[in-house]
């Protein structure tokens, strides 16, 4: 029965900047165990929106639900700790610090008494190991190694995973393959459906079309602050999809001016 | 190609020792260097003193006032700020301490916890400063240099008319705590053992404890270390605080031993303990660094300084000899630590 009930719900929520309308009557939903794509074109008010369901931005109007309830994140840490994550581009890691060092940044583990407490790095290292090869990142076969030796798609992973052992429900990614190779962008979708597996639910923004297509459940377009389309995986192709992110009819337009260059290109 | 080689800072507990693992440690051209240095000075100034134990005395005692200081100062490296403001800061320490214990007649305690407080002001200002501004400690630093060099020398002509006080030992008389400033441990002063023991507890709270960690996330990339909730203000304000701290048992250490406290005392240590850092592995960007590294870049750094003077060389040629020192070390500590975050194991 409660099944049902989204974990997070905007409800025509606004912002403005300025008396400038970032967001306008934007809503969506997300329940566990379901992706939901985010795409827009640059400025459409994608990390706008995702700010606001993070606790960065507070919105000008509408409201937020968290399971049903209304709620008002008065800082990321609310939002944090109603298990709310956010995954930056590159993961937001330490180059320089060991993956476990990293994994467990302001959580660490420790041992002894006070004067003498420190860091219990061999169980830090071991559950960062487990935790990464059980989400299918295998190559990753020592957690005392720098996070600056793992490709970009291992850290994502490595973020990810930090996450949702530190108990996320809703993982928000930002643009989490936009600066990776196909590969690694394909480990990286991999392991956003291994965690919806898991009951997560997880909010991924993209610019790529065929990413979203591959892995989404739902999906909201954003153009200019406004949704645009949402709508069910199956019910629209890539194609449209695209046309729909750049503004349908822009694109159109482009390409009936294109073609009257078709001829000139050809002879 | 799959074989698991050990990088940079592993925290393995068994980690596997190869060459390998040992060239890219953060220390490995500090203590490499400190070796060559001494078989250098052994080999050709030994015969004319370098090894005798009045010298050996001296040069660890040059290099344990550097260290000292070098120690907390590798902290704040790592936590990506810097400080220029540690040798004015022992100018207004040994003031501050000689007048307490000479003009005011305070005993040696209460004259020191006085003079910790003060350092503990000056601290607490650089960091205020630079977390509050966001402007490049650098500059921040350079400014409180002046203000607080200027105003030592300024305060003091005004009350004695001079740059110096002495007769600190004197004033002291028979107070047992001098004992902990310029006291002997068998041939060689206390000093060595502050230099030992303050090393042993940086290093132990940068590698061993949360704060460590936070320090390295703090200066490798502030940005995630804040989104983790860490407060990198507060973090950077306490070890402002600690290198302040540490320059004032400098002062201590002087008074005590020079007899005198100096307002042109320390001119330049700044850079000597940036110097015996950098050397040691640490990184002016920040996130990296090594107190054991540093501790043997000032040892270093005595080394050199005492034993040119046994070279046929004039001294005046100390420096330059260090510039190259310092300039061979910072590009071989670029090189290793570039190739321990090469990555590895991910490419097939
Ligand atoms: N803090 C802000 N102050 C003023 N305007 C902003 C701010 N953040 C975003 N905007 C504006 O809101 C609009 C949406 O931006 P954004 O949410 O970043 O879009 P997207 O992430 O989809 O590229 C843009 O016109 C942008 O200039
Ligand atoms: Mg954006």
């Amino acid at each position: 029965m409660s099944t049902n009930i989204p974990i997070i719900e905007a409800r025509n929520v606004s912002k403005e900047f300025a008396g400038i309308a970032a967001l306008q009557e934007v809503s969506l939903k997300v329940s566990a165990g379901e992706v939901l794509c985010l795409l827009g074109d640059n400025g459409a008010g994608k990390s706008t929106l995702i700010k606001i369901l993070s606790g960065v931005h507070a919105p000008s109007s509408g409201e937020i639900l968290l399971d049903g309830k209304p709620a008002a994140f008065r800082e990321p840490r609310d939002a944090r700790n109603a298990g709310i994550a956010t995954v930056h581009q590159y993961g937001g890691t330490v180059p320089l610090m060991s993956i476990s060092r990293n994994f467990f940044l302001g959580a660490e583990i420790v041992k002894g008494r006070w004067p003498l407490r420190r860091l219990d790095l061999q169980t830090m290292n071991r559950i960062a190991l487990e935790q990464i090869q059980s989400l299918g990142v295998r190559r990753v076969t020592d957690s005392s190694r720098p996070v600056g030796t793992l490709s970009g798609g291992q850290r994502q992973a490595l973020a990810i995973c930090r996450a949702t052992y530190f108990g996320a429900r809703l993982l928000i990614l930002d643009e989490p393959t936009s600066a990776l190779g196909v590969r690694e962008a394909t480990t990286v979708l991999k392991l956003v459906a291994e965690v919806r597996s898991r009951g997560i639910g997880v909010i991924l923004i993209t610019h790529n079309a065929h990413h979203a297509m591959s892995i989404g459940d739902h999906f909201v377009v954003l153009g200019h602050g406004k949704v645009v389309a949402s709508f069910s995986r199956g019910e629209k192709s890539a194609a449209e999809v695209v046309g729909l992110m750049a503004g349908g009819v822009e694109l159109q337009a482009l390409e009936l001016e294109l073609e009257q260059f078709k001829p000139k290109a050809v002879s | 190609m799959n074989s698991p080689v050990q990088s940079g800072r592993t925290d393995a507990p068994e980690a596997r020792v190869s060459l390998r693992s040992l060239l890219v440690r953060p220390e490995f051209t500090a203590i490499a260097g400190t070796i060559a240095v001494f078989a250098f000075f052994a080999i050709f100034t030994g015969d004319a003193g370098f090894l005798s134990m009045a010298m050996t005395r001296n040069y660890l005692e040059v290099a344990a006032t550097i260290g000292i200081i070098a120690a907390p100062i590798t902290l704040l490296l790592v936590a990506g700020e810097f400080d220029l403001s540690v040798g004015a800061t022992v100018a207004a320490g040994e003031i501050v301490m000689s007048y307490l214990i000479v003009y005011a007649g305070w005993p040696v305690a209460p004259a020191f916890l006085a003079t910790v407080i003060v350092a503990i002001g000056i601290g607490a200002l650089n960091g205020y400063l630079v977390v509050k501004t966001k402007l490049p400690s650098f500059i921040i630093t350079l400014a409180t240099l002046f203000i607080i060099r200027g105003a030592v020398q300024g305060i003091l002509r005004m009350l004695n008319g001079n740059s110096v006080i002495d007769g600190v030992r004197s004033a002291a008389g028979e107070d047992p705590l001098v004992w902990l400033f310029s006291g002997m441990v068998g041939p060689f002063s206390v000093s060595l053992i502050w230099w030992i023991v303050i090393t042993g507890l940086a290093a132990w709270v940068l590698e061993s404890t949360v704060f460590g960690n936070r320090i390295f996330a703090t200066g490798g990339n502030q940005a995630a270390a804040v989104r983790t909730g860490i407060q990198v203000d507060r973090l950077k304000i306490m070890l402002y605080i600690a290198v302040a701290a540490s320059a004032v048992l400098v002062a201590a250490i002087n008074i005590f031993t020079i007899n005198q406290g100096n307002a042109n005392s320390a001119v330049g240590r700044e850079f000597e303990v940036v110097t015996a850092a950098v050397i040691g592995g640490a990184l002016l960007t920040g996130g990296y660094g090594s107190p054991i590294g540093t501790f043997f870049g000032a040892l270093l750094f005595g080394m050199v300084d005492q034993g040119f003077f046994f070279t046929p060389l004039p001294d005046v040629w100390f420096l330059t000899f260090l510039g190259f020192m310092l300039l061979i070390a910072v590009v071989i500590n670029n090189y290793t630590r570039n190739a321990a975050l090469k990555p590895r194991g991910s490419s097939q």
